[in-house]
């Protein structure tokens, strides 16, 4: 009965996207003519300059905007502005977590909202938490954690209704190196085990080209895409994929792509 | 020892004011006995006490009626204004066309309202109550609608991805997130709601049994005894204070987990 139940663990969604474009306020435009189709259960980073409009596009995508013009197909089947994307989690730049409530009553949220019974809530919720290794915290509550700590109750948030696309809005951005490095071992793992499609949109080079099968290069703001770049990596990362010479080599391609948009 | 610690942190904090107090006192006595003022003009603050002591029972009988009203009062001003002010968030356009008449209404001084009260529900406890209810509802309502209108904004999308109900975000985001502002309503009404209370008393109360401190005060104006007029102040300031050490408490309580204001 519960929602949790009915989606299936180890199934990904295919993201069409065809021509979208986004203009606010009828001058600045964000987006121009986005088309990009990305397999089931792909790991895709969006890179671009900051402000460019690449989180826009990740906006649309999760139905929190709409596309001034163009499409956007979840499995094929085309969202209309106003739809619920079931199935589609999105985890926010900063933790963004209810302060009155525990880690534990934290990741409960979507399940309580989707109207799942409170004892199947608290297993799904205690499972999120075990896999980004929380369990020892679920009855701090945020003032208490640090900014790694935040940002996992976060992912564990996203990922107890056990979506099929996750979408993540530079979400390690403001955190410190290590920990950062941390969490996108973590996110991977996570990946791996189910199978998820992820739309990872980020300014950091290296963090992408880390964690995805593919990067999406985007120009400065109106966004277009500029080079849609295949990261032919061991789906197994660890710290030292960072010297691998085809990590090298592909970084160094998107920051060629990137710096030609810089001296443009 | 840190207990030990916290007594000598407590003295060392109370014994300026508590020193100035002392003086004013004693200075207060030996002016007002040197220069032989009248007692019916200022009463020394011996009399004063004396009056206070003397008629204690009398007094506190008032205070607990003043009490009675101005609780009454401020548990209703707070269940209306956050009713109020919810119904003020919820569409921009009521908010507009109501809002400046509130304004408007709190400036209206109660002292005013009260002889129209007396007309409408009679003299006594349900006319003093609803001036206390008038003159504390105001902040509540302000501080309340602020804090509905800065939920944060990414929760709001957030509760919209999992489909939340009008009822389950105001019930499980907007109330709790304006929690500190409804405490600070409060806080500034808990003081309002006694002076409400008194002034209606000067106008709407019963001259009978535990009349109220208002009835008091005129009593005591009327036969010349001013030093029970200030020990009758003195109670009423007290009220004041026990009131907003309730609400401060109880804000405590409910925040201290959570809210910077009340953590450490």
């Amino acid at each position: 009965m519960s929602v949790a139940a009915e989606i299936s663990h180890g199934t990904g969604v295919s993201v069409s996207i065809t021509s979208v474009s986004k203009v606010y306020d009828g001058d600045v435009q964000a987006l121009q003519s986005v088309s990009l189709d990305i397999p089931a259960g792909q790991f895709l980073s969006i890179l671009g300059p900051s402000g460019c409009g690449k989180s826009t596009l990740l906006r649309i995508i999760a139905g929190l905007d709409e596309p001034s013009t163009g499409e956007i197909r979840i499995d094929g089947v085309l969202q209309r502005p106003g739809d619920r994307r079931t199935g589609t989690a999105f985890v926010f730049q900063d933790a963004h977590l209810l302060p009155w409530r525990t880690v534990l009553r934290n990741v409960e949220v979507p399940l309580e909202l989707l109207g799942t019974p409170r004892q199947r809530r608290r297993e799904l919720a205690m499972h999120a938490i075990e896999e980004v290794g929380l369990a020892d915290a679920i009855r701090r509550y945020p003032a208490q954690l640090s900014g790694g700590m935040r940002m996992r109750v976060s992912l564990a948030r996203a990922l107890v209704t056990r979506p099929k696309l996750l979408l993540l809005d530079e979400p390690f951005a403001a955190l410190d190196e290590f920990t950062r490095q941390n969490l996108d071992e973590q996110l991977l793992a996570l990946w791996q085990h189910t199978g998820m499609t992820v739309i990872f949109v980020t300014h950091s080079i290296a963090e992408a080209v880390f964690l995805s099968q593919r990067a999406a290069v985007f120009s400065r703001r109106p966004a277009r895409l500029l080079d849609d770049i295949a990261i032919p990596l061991p789906a197994n990362r660890t710290i030292e994929t960072r010297s691998d010479p085809v990590f090298v080599e592909i970084a160094r391609q998107v920051q060629q792509v990137m710096k030609g948009q810089v001296d443009e | 020892m840190s207990r030990a610690g916290a007594i000598v942190r407590a003295v060392r904090a109370a014994w300026p004011p508590v020193l100035m107090l002392v003086v004013m006192v004693l200075a207060g006595e030996l002016i007002i006995r040197a220069c032989d003022v009248e007692e019916y003009l200022v009463p020394a603050p011996s009399a004063v006490l004396k009056a206070l002591v003397d008629s204690r029972r009398e007094l506190f009988g008032s205070m607990l009626t003043t009490a009675s009203a101005a609780m009454m009062g401020m548990a209703c001003a707070t269940v209306l204004g956050i009713l109020i002010a919810i119904l003020l968030s919820t569409a921009r356009l009521v908010q507009r066309a109501v809002y400046p008449y509130m304004v408007f209404f709190q400036t209206v001084p109660v002292v005013a309202i009260a002889p129209v009260l007396v007309i409408w529900f009679g003299p006594g406890l349900h006319s003093v109550t609803i001036c206390a209810l008038i003159v504390a509802i105001f902040p509540i309502i302000a501080n309340t609608l602020t804090g509905l209108l800065s939920t944060d904004p990414a929760l709001r999308e957030m509760f919209h991805l999992y489909g939340a109900s009008w009822w389950s975000t105001l019930w499980k985001l907007r109330l709790p997130s304006a929690l500190p502002n409804i405490v600070t309503g409060m806080r500034i009404a808990s003081g309002l709601s006694v002076i409400g209370a008194i002034v209606g008393e000067f106008v709407a109360g019963v001259l009978q049994g535990n009349a109220g401190l208002g009835v008091e005060v005129m009593i005591a104006k009327r036969i010349g005894r001013t030093d029970l007029v200030f020990a009758a102040i003195l109670a009423a300031s007290a009220l004041g204070l026990v009131m907003f050490g309730a609400i401060n408490l109880a804000g405590h309580l409910l925040l201290r987990r959570w809210h910077a204001s009340e953590r450490n």
